[in-house]
């Protein structure tokens, strides 16, 4: 694979440099150089790298405390055996008192397998100057997206709260920015704490194999064992989970923070995600111009909406509280909502505006 | 009957191709010669004790001068065959092999010159996660550049057990689990089990059992006292290490560490201490001086041990070998002796094995 070079050239200043570094002439800058976390070039100074490097040792020295590992046990029958296995993986407190992100697949096993929230989980934690083995147990997961849960069950060492991390918004990453990845390749190894990768944001992954993952790619190498560890930007701002590979050294796959973010309610109160599709049973009239709504062909009888009240001809202005203006914008909430949730629907109907509430079914 | 199988959590392998990625690390190394790259600077002194050992006519591994009058430090499995060196100006050399270190697989070969360029090693102690290191070449700009990814430090011999955090009221060390494949496993140690003593020392716990184990290295041979069901069992058994591959066929790791066809070196195991790098290096670009940021040498990169990770041997290991391998105190003829000695262990083991 070619990979595009820049073609911005830089004169050679490879002499002055080796007589700077002769004369040991100090630091030009009256200010020393700090290390902006947005920029998305490399550094090309020996200052700068140096702030380089004291932006990356901060955010280790800040998040490492947060890194944990996770281990579960999955039990299979196999031929009518019982087998066991041990999940390795890891994950990262965002909350004092112990919330856990990680990856779906440490935690869940993959559909139609079922999976329930509530599992125990043993954590592998930092704890003062030792290492802890402490109990959790599983929350919700996202299991197209690859996120998931995990609520630690103990008390942690700063007066019985968890150091944690802070969740950033991953939209805002841009190609280039420099990243830095922790976690326990291999499974954590007593003696061996979190393990740290450096590289960039190479962009993002929005398909993988047909499925909308939206994943974060770097060049931050990791491999089994880092599973549902964390990848930070250089402020130490939370911006990925990890979650698969490539064969080349440089497909790193992330699931972003934003997909915890929308799921964050849900994934708290257990939810196994992504929810069966849910349904209303309508056909939408899509040819209709402005019509200032989205405008029912049909409300099909014994399907959710009919028997929620919704007539043949009613154009739908509000949608569970939102303004609609087109048979998507109803698709769009929908999207988001799981059978047996109750809508309210505000349709126009003769001139007058009737309130309905429909209860979703499944598709 | 119950079979427990020890599975890393997959890092999910995507096998689909990827699409061309734009700027990458890598692109902070640049191409070899290219003066742009801002470590050119820095790594431009270690460049002058770095050279290329070859065997029989092939480009095999990389090398750092050591002494002024012709010793040079380079990975003692790699060697085979007849041995030369080129030098900076281009010149081969005959190199003879004047020592090899297996534990950290170091040779010591000469050639016949007088003023070459030493690296002088720099202690890695207060290096801590994060800071810059780059691996030098032998020729313009860095190797690979790259982090520290875990600071340096002793790598522990493993039993391969999980051991229970309460321990027993009578003290030992009680066996949770057994790892499979693990050195436990084949010895024959079982859940329940109870370890008592290790070579003749009374273990008071699991803490002080892991305490016990940070002075052994993954090779060591150990005797263990444990408790099963009453009896005392003695058990003997050598202490495996990270990544030494299982006893019984490939695991995740091994297939995850070698995805995509890259190579790790062959020798990646069974170092007493090392210094944890992200750099991507080749198994055959091994053996060259590693600097930071000063452009001070840290080590000596050692090995290709997997796909997020190149290890290097640090100064502080290295400086107290150099006078005594000079001085034959590590004859070559051990290289052969592993050999021997690896065919032994494996012969060993199919008697021990119940």
């Amino acid at each position: 694979m070619i990979v595009p070079r820049s073609a911005r050239r830089v004169a050679p200043v490879r002499v002055l440099f080796a007589a700077l570094l002769l004369a040991g002439i100090p630091a030009l800058a009256a200010d020393p150089v700090k290390w902006d976390a947005a920029r998305t070039t490399a550094p090309d100074s020996p200052a700068e790298l140096k702030a380089m490097q004291d932006a990356v040792h901060n955010v280790v020295v800040k998040c490492t405390p947060a890194t944990v590992g996770v281990k579960l046990e999955n039990e299979m029958v196999i031929k009518g055996k019982k087998l066991f296995s041990m999940a390795q993986g890891s994950g990262v407190i965002v909350s004092p008192d112990g919330l856990v992100l990680t990856a779906a697949h440490v935690i869940s096993p993959e559909p139609p397998t079922p999976y329930k929230a509530g599992r125990e989980v043993t954590l592998i934690v930092p704890f003062g100057s030792q290492v802890k083995e402490v109990k959790g147990k599983t929350l919700g997961v996202n299991r197209r997206m690859d996120s998931g849960m995990i609520q630690i069950t103990e008390k942690g060492p700063n007066d019985g709260k968890w150091p944690y991390v802070s969740v950033a918004k991953a939209a805002n990453i841009k190609k280039g920015q420099w990243l830095l990845t922790l976690g326990h390749p291999g499974g954590y190894e007593p003696g061996r704490p979190p393990v740290a990768r450096l590289g960039r944001f190479q962009g993002l992954e929005r398909y993988i194999r047909g499925v909308e993952m939206n994943l974060l790619r770097t060049d931050t190498t990791i491999v089994g064992g880092d599973s549902g560890g964390p990848l930070f930007d250089l402020a130490g701002s939370l911006v990925g989970i990890h979650s698969q590979i490539g064969p080349p050294l440089d497909v790193n796959l992330h699931v972003s923070t934003d997909t915890f973010k929308t799921d964050w309610d849900a994934m708290l109160a257990g939810d196994v995600l992504p929810y069966p599709p849910a349904k209303l049973g309508i056909v939408f009239d899509e040819k209709a111009k402005n019509p200032g709504g989205a405008l029912v062909e049909e409300a099909i009888k014994d399907e959710p909406a009919a028997a929620g009240g919704m007539k043949d001809g009613d154009l739908i202005v509000k949608f569970d509280g939102k303004k609609v203006a087109s048979p998507d914008d109803v698709r769009d909430i929908l999207r988001k909502k799981k059978p047996g949730d109750e809508v309210e629907v505000i349709v126009k109907r003769d001139g007058e505006s009737v309130t309905l509430t429909v209860k979703l079914g499944r598709k | 009957m119950t079979a427990r199988r020890l599975l890393t959590a997959a890092v999910v392998v995507l096998l689909a191709s990827a699409p061309a990625p734009a700027q990458t690390v890598s692109e902070l190394v640049s191409a070899r010669g290219k003066s742009t790259s801002p470590f050119a600077p820095i790594v431009a002194k270690a460049n002058e004790s770095t050279v290329r050992v070859r065997c029989d006519d092939k480009d095999t591994v990389l090398g750092t001068i050591v002494f002024a009058d012709g010793y040079i430090l380079t990975k003692a499995s790699e060697l085979k065959g007849r041995v030369t060196v080129r030098m900076a100006d281009g010149t081969e050399e005959d190199a003879e092999i004047v020592a090899v270190h297996t534990p950290t697989d170091l040779a010591l070969v000469k050639v016949a010159a007088d003023d070459l360029h030493p690296v002088s090693f720099s202690s890695t102690r207060k290096v801590p996660v994060g800071n810059f290191v780059a691996a030098a070449s032998a020729g313009t700009g860095p190797q690979s550049v790259g982090i520290v990814s875990v600071a340096t430090r002793n790598l522990r011999g493993y039993l391969g057990v999980f051991l229970a955090r309460i321990d027993p009221d009578k003290g030992g060390a009680k066996v949770d689990d057994v790892a499979p494949s693990g050195a436990a496993e084949t010895a024959g140690l079982k859940k329940g089990d109870v370890i008592c003593e290790l070579n003749g020392k009374t273990i008071t716990g699991e803490q002080a059992l892991r305490k016990l184990l940070e002075s052994f290295k993954p090779g060591d041979e150990v005797k263990l006292k444990l408790q099963r069901e009453g009896k005392e069992i003695e058990k003997k058994l050598t202490l495996g290490g990270p990544g030494v591959p299982p006893t019984s066929g490939p695991n995740r790791g091994d297939i995850q560490n070698t995805l995509g066809g890259h190579r790790l070196s062959v020798r990646r195991t069974g170092f007493p201490t090392i210094l944890q790098t992200d750099m991507i290096l080749k198994p055959e670009q091994c053996g060259g001086p590693v600097v930071d940021l000063d452009g001070k040498v840290l080590g000596v990169s050692i090995a290709r041990a997997g796909r997020v990770e190149t290890w290097v041997l640090p100064s502080e290991t290295i400086t107290p070998l150099l006078a005594d391998m000079k001085s034959g105190k590590y004859p070559p003829i051990s290289l052969k002796k592993e050999e021997n000695k690896a065919d032994k262990k494996d012969d060993k083991k199919e008697k021990d094995e119940k």
